[in-house]
């Protein structure tokens, strides 16, 4: 880690990734219209033609909720407007453009984080020549403002400033909802700054450290009293946020009313799609979607879920990317609904976390290989029932189950790698060195 | 063809290539007949007979022509008098030839496949308007028609009733799909055209056969023919219009009722047998996981205080 300053003439700059990535997503925009115009098989995803759809709704002053299986906010319909008056390809250009913006995010981020020269420049390679992330951002999925917003709310909390990184976190949530899940993990990181992690690392011997620790993990009750603790960053960030939220949410249900809060926002929260996906829930829900569910059959996929959050939450809040990114693999795993857009989630937060890996590369590599070839497993089961009409129900559903334990274990090996620079390292901590708190 | 009860052994075979249902109905001459609507402007697809009480339009749908069609989704066992043969010498109407019905492709998405082929003298343009009956088990995609229409592919298509995408069928409901083109000329008498409706299956209700059937049903076929203008207009002659109209047949069989099922679609169901197992998995999987990436958790958390870097 560390190293010398950016190498602005080296073939890995900064810039000549940026470039070289905006000229592949536009080639494939490009791609996208021909083949959208020539071949019987679309490139664009369904999903934009559904936001298109809304937005020409929008602009002709129709509420964007009249379309079928719209279920974002009205601010994404808004974006989309000059699709209607301009071209057809407005919102994959932004949505490109977006994805070009998350990777001058990573790069930025890990600069705060210490990180800078050829390590930089490779990790934002990570995410810019992911093919997984161009090719839905250039089909016209809007996952890329939301991965930018999460960028910048990581990037507010490493310079200190509670302020911008509460307005995003409000303008996310009513966004895209799923964000919901980081705001204990925000409100730890934004804990009494004369926590042991903030001070102790800094002052204290090793051995010092160490026994602190010890003592504050045997101390569950501290745990929760500084959760507690409203400090006047935890106001800010709760305040600010909360207002931009229920201001964004209360604006949309004013002009859209009820379909407004049951397809952008309820729909989310109790979404049971029996169809199959990625998760282990699909084929129990299936099983289940002639009745209603009993309290106990709800909680089944409700507990674990806010298990393995608090779980998670309560070890690594206090290093904001990292948790940020097992909160984010595991809240897909455990999710009732899995589709490949949501791995995108996680993908956007990778970069920032290679760099405190003590996994070797072939290992990661490896991981990365089982995790795929779990996914593939999946597609074969699911295109024998999908597409040959085959009742492999069972087969799919045993194949779901396999995704999940891989994912939990390439998490669980990613977390018993990973060295946090917030609780190991004797790097100053960013954290600690903003305009808008003191170290104490 | 063969009956449902032919099946058993096959369906009880979760990985057997589900090909043994016919996919194929074939009518020629003398199977179907073109019974003539008295009105060409409004056109009447519902029950009246004595039997069944009236069932009241539950759509309408004006083609771009200006005609208005009155949709029931109930299965009509005779027509109300808006329909009439016509076996006079002077019938000039469109001659039925051949009807071929085909269900293309494997799995939950597949097309419905309409080959119709009339022989009409002296006309200058035909339509062909085909009204699908949609059982709740399967559905057609607005969107992917509106796609068919906006590439010219047809001229015309709606669809009445419940067209979501997502729920499985036992929370969804029956719809109408129609669908309005025009004829191809092969020879200069012979009229043919090949209208292809994309569908896709919804989830079933669960059962212990692995695979539930859904019935498709003969659809309500219309034919109009613009005759050329010096031709002898005794078809409309006939119906007591001017030579400007534009009636509309309805092609049927001859007894004048529509099968309910024609076509058949096996799709693969959920087994209730395995509710409890897949409950019971599922919930063990998940907590088992969040045990494990608790002791992950911990374990790394201490194991990496206590090194130094």
């Amino acid at each position: 880690m560390g190293g010398s300053n950016v190498d602005s003439n080296s073939w890995l700059s900064k810039g000549r990734l940026l470039l070289l990535a905006a000229s592949v997503r536009f080639l494939l925009i490009v791609y996208g219209e021909w083949q959208d115009a020539h071949l019987e098989v679309r490139y664009t995803d369904i999903d934009y033609h559904v936001f298109s759809d809304a937005a020409s709704l929008l602009a002709r002053g129709r509420s964007p909720f009249d379309r079928d299986t719209y279920r974002y906010s009205p601010l994404l319909a808004l974006i989309l407007v000059p699709n209607t008056l301009l071209h057809r390809a407005w919102g994959k250009i932004i949505f490109s453009l977006a994805d070009i913006l998350a990777g001058h995010l990573i790069h930025e981020v890990l600069h705060l984080q210490g990180i800078h020269g050829k390590t930089r420049n490779l990790c934002t390679a990570l995410w810019l020549f992911n093919p997984f992330t161009f090719t839905i951002a250039t089909r016209g999925n809007c996952e890329a403002i939301v991965c930018c917003m999460i960028l910048r709310i990581i990037y507010c909390f490493l310079k200190g400033n509670i302020v911008e990184a509460a307005i995003w976190y409000g303008v996310v949530v009513h966004f895209r909802i799923y964000p919901i899940i980081y705001v204990v993990a925000f409100l730890i990181a934004l804990g009494n700054r004369s926590s042991i992690f903030a001070t102790k690392s800094r002052q204290s011997s090793h051995v010092e450290e160490t026994d602190h620790l010890r003592k504050w993990q045997l101390t569950s009750i501290r745990f929760f009293m500084d959760l507690l603790y409203l400090n006047k960053e935890r106001i800010i960030f709760g305040v600010v946020s909360g207002t931009v939220f229920f201001f964004l949410t209360g604006i949309s249900y004013s002009l859209y009313k009820d379909k407004f809060l049951y397809e952008a926002l309820l729909y989310h929260l109790t979404r049971t799609d029996p169809r199959h996906n990625f998760s282990i829930y699909f084929y129990y829900i299936y099983l289940h979607h002639g009745y209603s569910f009993t309290l106990v059959e709800r909680l089944i996929s409700f507990i674990p879920q806010f298990l393995v959050q608090s779980v998670l939450t309560a070890y690594y809040a206090k290093d904001i990317p990292f948790c940020l990114f097992i909160q984010t693999v595991a809240f897909v795993a455990f999710n009732k609904v899995i589709t490949a857009q949501y791995f995108v989630w996680f993908f956007v937060l990778m970069p920032l976390i290679l760099p405190w890996t003590r996994l070797a590369p072939l290992k990661g590599f490896m991981c990365f290989l089982l995790w795929s070839a779990a996914q593939l497993h999946w597609l074969l089961w699911a295109y024998k029932l999908e597409f040959q009409g085959y009742n492999v129900f069972f087969q799919l559903w045993i194949a779901s189950l396999a995704f999940f334990l891989v994912n939990i274990f390439v998490l669980s090996v990613i977390i018993w790698h990973h060295s946090s620079p917030y609780i190991t390292s004797k790097v100053p901590l960013p954290l600690g060195e903003t305009k808008n708190t003191k170290i104490h | 063809m063969d009956s449902r009860d032919e099946r058993p052994e096959e369906m009880k075979c979760s990985m057997c290539v589900r090909h043994s249902l016919p996919k194929t109905a074939v009518y020629n001459e003398g199977d179907l007949q073109f019974l003539m609507s008295g009105n060409s402007t409004f056109l009447s697809l519902c029950s009246c007979s004595n039997l069944t009480r009236s069932i009241p339009a539950f759509a309408q749908h004006r083609l771009p022509d200006g005609t208005l069609l009155n949709l029931c989704y109930e299965p009509v066992d005779s027509f109300c008098e808006s329909f009439t043969s016509l076996e006079s010498s002077n019938y000039l109407g469109p001659e039925f030839l051949k009807l071929e019905r085909t269900l293309i492709g494997s799995g939950a998405h597949r097309a419905l496949e309409t080959s119709i082929t009339v022989k009409h003298e002296r006309c200058k343009e035909c339509h062909v308007m085909i009204i699908e009956r949609l059982p709740s088990g399967v559905f057609a995609d607005l969107f992917e028609l509106e796609g068919l229409v906006a590439r010219a592919v047809y001229d015309d298509v709606a669809i009445y009733g419940d067209h979501n995408l997502e729920l499985p069928a036992l929370n969804s409901y029956e719809s109408v799909v129609v669908l309005y083109t025009r004829f191809n000329f092969n020879s200069e008498n012979l009229l043919h055209t090949q209208v292809s409706l994309p569908l896709h299956a919804r989830y079933p209700p669960l059962n212990l056969e692995g695979y539930a059937v859904v019935d498709l049903s003969f659809p309500y076929i219309l034919v109009q023919c613009i005759r050329t203008e010096n031709s002898l207009d005794s078809f409309s002659e006939t119906l007591g219009s001017s030579k400007k109209d534009m009636a509309w047949a309805l092609l049927t069989t001859k007894s004048r009722i529509i099968p309910a099922s024609e076509l058949q679609w096996l799709v693969p169901a959920g087994n209730f047998k395995y509710t409890n197992v897949v409950a019971t998995i599922t919930a063990s999987v998940s907590l088992i996981a969040v045990v494990v990436l608790w002791v992950i958790s911990t374990n790394s958390f201490h194991s990496h205080k206590s090194k130094k870097i």
